[in-house]
């Protein structure tokens, strides 16, 4: 088990050395030029030059790539060209406001392709399996955005049930309570489609397990049906786990819809906002720090995984 | 005063239900293994001979009709209600399945499997005599070290090994009734033999009937016992294995025993039985194999052939050869 960790371990580091070059290109090959912005149109050429100069943007690209990577390890991600203050708490605040939403539709998701997933698995006739195959299919297929609008307009702006935006009230209340309230839609409409996955993927799992020889032998032996289904499910778990980890690695990248929609002040929003804004140094580590995000939960998955299947972890 | 055979099935039928759909597979099939007595089901696949074994069982649930009767020393088992029925599975009758990977749980230790089998039964409900308790029975089955195969996981473990767990696993209440099925058939040929041997040495040993399944004449001629033909889910033969392997007295048991090869006899003399096994579900009238048969008349297109004593406790179902074999 020990190898097995180290061994992952070690291979995140090339995949997170990946993912930076990846953000460095696609950074530096979006065409506009952050020194223009900076200074706006009344810039002089020689201003321009000289700002060039300072920032580093006339060194070879690899020095600007190894420049910025250091800087970037130590927490270090420079100065927000838009709001003219350090990246990293705006970027972390923003990250931690993500992964309170992440996580509640993630347990949303879980929770809801569970029961809709064994319903249909275990009988797979019958209405209640039909509408729960029905739930997960218009779950996959509608879109976030659309959903969000609509639960906006019917449960919060008409009925009042809810909150329309934001993750707290300006006007006092706050704690936990107004938070829930405010997460309830956004975490809806978010953990749709990964509810819809898990449901289907689970599903199947369970139609596998089922089919498999080790539950009639286990019959055979006299366990009672509640005991072979706790054998059953644990077979269960590592392909659950699988999807489960892609699935919450996805929301934590995949908000933005949602977050826009809803106002949630989360990374989505941040580095959709910085995009329109061309702030250079917030989309960077915007980008980079979900991306760090998704590689470490599914290094958790893999731990995981190994502590469930012994196969694996040889 | 006679003594209570261990398994005595009599007209077992068995029907398969999925919506209004009805399919019957076993028609009809009867018999008796005695003490320490082995009756072999020999047939090709479809023949309902691995359908027979686990309706014995009752392991298909609501999916299939049982009819007919299962007397395990005497109950009835087909009247049994699931409770009283989980106690005596695993418990008074056991099966070793054909295919032991898919017969253990993947994500548990041998040790633990072997040890939940033991508790649920009250053999052994104490951790650590659980646990001595299953190294014993991996050492009788003939594992080398059985500490090491009880920490084992089955992924770590060679077929042959797997298989002699599941076999511990079946044999751990002490069984009065064993139903292997197809127990070699997943295994290397050099395996085969150890598996059973180990099955024959289990059955002297502990005096368990033995109902094994197989298709491969070898296997049932091996073993010995009595060994019942079936096909399109009757008994069309009963008897001796010596007997019937030797002397056949229904053309299918005859063109089964054509069919193999025969060592030093030149390649393409091997004959098949022509045609194919009519398909579960559209057995035709009359006697099921005759369009397959060599020496079929018209009337068994028809007349539904019942199984009559031919020998000395030998049973078959052909008035055709019969009646010539007791002119000649």
């Amino acid at each position: 088990m020990a190898g097995y960790l180290g061994r992952r371990l070690l291979m995140t580091i090339p995949i997170l050395v990946g993912v930076s070059i990846v953000i460095f290109i696609t950074i530096k090959i979006i065409p506009g030029d952050p020194v223009a912005s900076m200074l706006g149109p009344t810039g002089s050429p020689e201003a321009r030059a000289a700002l060039h100069a300072r920032l580093g943007l006339d060194d070879p690209l690899p020095v600007q790539y190894f420049a910025w990577l250091a800087h970037s390890v130590t927490g270090d991600f420079g100065t927000s060209l838009a709001r003219h203050d350090a990246v990293a708490p705006i970027v972390f605040d923003a990250l931690v406001n993500t992964l309170i939403l992440t996580l509640a539709a993630g347990a949303l998701a879980i929770v809801l392709g569970l029961l809709i997933g064994a319903l249909t698995g275990l009988r797979r006739t019958g209405i209640a399996a039909r509408i729960g195959n029905a739930f997960a299919l218009f779950s996959i297929s509608v879109p976030q955005y659309s959903i969000g609008l609509l639960l906006i307009i019917y449960l919060a702006s008409n009925a009042g049930l809810f909150p329309v935006s934001g993750m707290h009230n300006p006007n006092g209340g706050g704690g936990f309570v107004d938070l829930f309230n405010h997460l309830i839609l956004p975490a809806i409409t978010a953990a749709l489609v990964p509810a819809g996955i898990i449901a289907r993927m689970f599903r199947s799992s369970v139609l596998d397990v089922m089919s498999m020889d080790f539950v009639e032998a286990l019959t055979a032996r006299g366990l009672s049906r509640a005991r072979v289904m706790r054998h059953a499910f644990h077979n269960t778990v590592p392909s659950l786990l699988t999807v489960a980890g892609l699935q919450i690695g996805y929301l934590l990248g995949g908000v933005v819809f949602v977050e826009a929609v809803f106002a949630w002040p989360g990374i989505g929003l941040l580095v959709y906002q910085s995009i329109t804004q061309r702030d250079l140094p917030v989309i960077q580590a915007g980008v980079l720090v979900s991306a760090f995000a998704f590689v470490l939960i599914n290094l958790v998955v893999d731990a995981l995984h190994g502590l469930v299947d012994p196969r694996i972890r040889t | 005063m006679s003594v209570i055979p261990p398994l005595e099935v009599t007209d077992l039928t068995t029907t398969f239900v999925a919506g209004r759909r009805r399919t019957e597979v076993v028609r009809g099939v009867s018999f008796t293994i005695r003490r320490g007595e082995t009756m072999m089901l020999l047939g090709e696949s479809g023949s309902g001979k691995s359908v027979t074994a686990r309706s014995i069982m009752r392991l298909y649930g609501s999916s299939a009709d049982v009819g007919g009767s299962v007397r395990l020393a005497g109950r009835e088992l087909l009247e049994l209600p699931e409770q009283q029925l989980r106690a005596i599975r695993g418990g008074q009758i056991a099966l070793v399945p054909q295919d032991p990977t898919g017969a253990l749980d993947p994500l548990r230790r041998i040790g633990s499997q072997l040890a939940e089998v033991l508790g649920v039964h009250g053999v052994e409900g104490v951790k650590t005599a659980a646990r001595r308790r299953a190294e014993e029975l991996l050492a009788m089955v003939g594992i080398p070290d059985p500490k090491r195969v009880a920490d084992s996981y089955p992924h770590e473990l060679s077929g042959g090994m797997r298989q002699r767990a599941v076999i511990a696993i079946a044999v751990s209440c002490d069984p009065q009734v064993l139903i292997a099925d197809e127990p070699t058939t997943a295994l290397d040929v050099t395996v085969q033999a150890q598996i059973l041997e180990l099955l024959a040495d289990l059955q002297q040993r502990l005096g368990m009937a033995v109902l094994m399944v197989t298709h491969d004449v070898g296997v049932a001629a091996d073993f010995g016992g009595r060994v019942g033909v079936m096909y399109a889910g009757r008994l069309v033969e009963d008897g001796p294995a010596n007997e019937v392997l030797s002397t056949p007295r229904h053309p299918y048991t005859a063109g089964l025993l054509d069919s193999l090869p025969t060592p030093g006899v030149t390649r393409g003399s091997l004959r098949s039985i022509i045609g194919s096994p009519p398909p579960v579900g559209a057995f035709p009238a009359g006697c099921a194999f005759a369009p397959r048969c060599p020496q079929a008349r018209p009337s068994c297109g028809h007349e539904d052939p019942p199984l009559v004593a031919v020998a000395e406790d030998r049973v078959a179902a052909c008035p055709v050869v019969n009646a010539e074999q007791v002119v000649a």
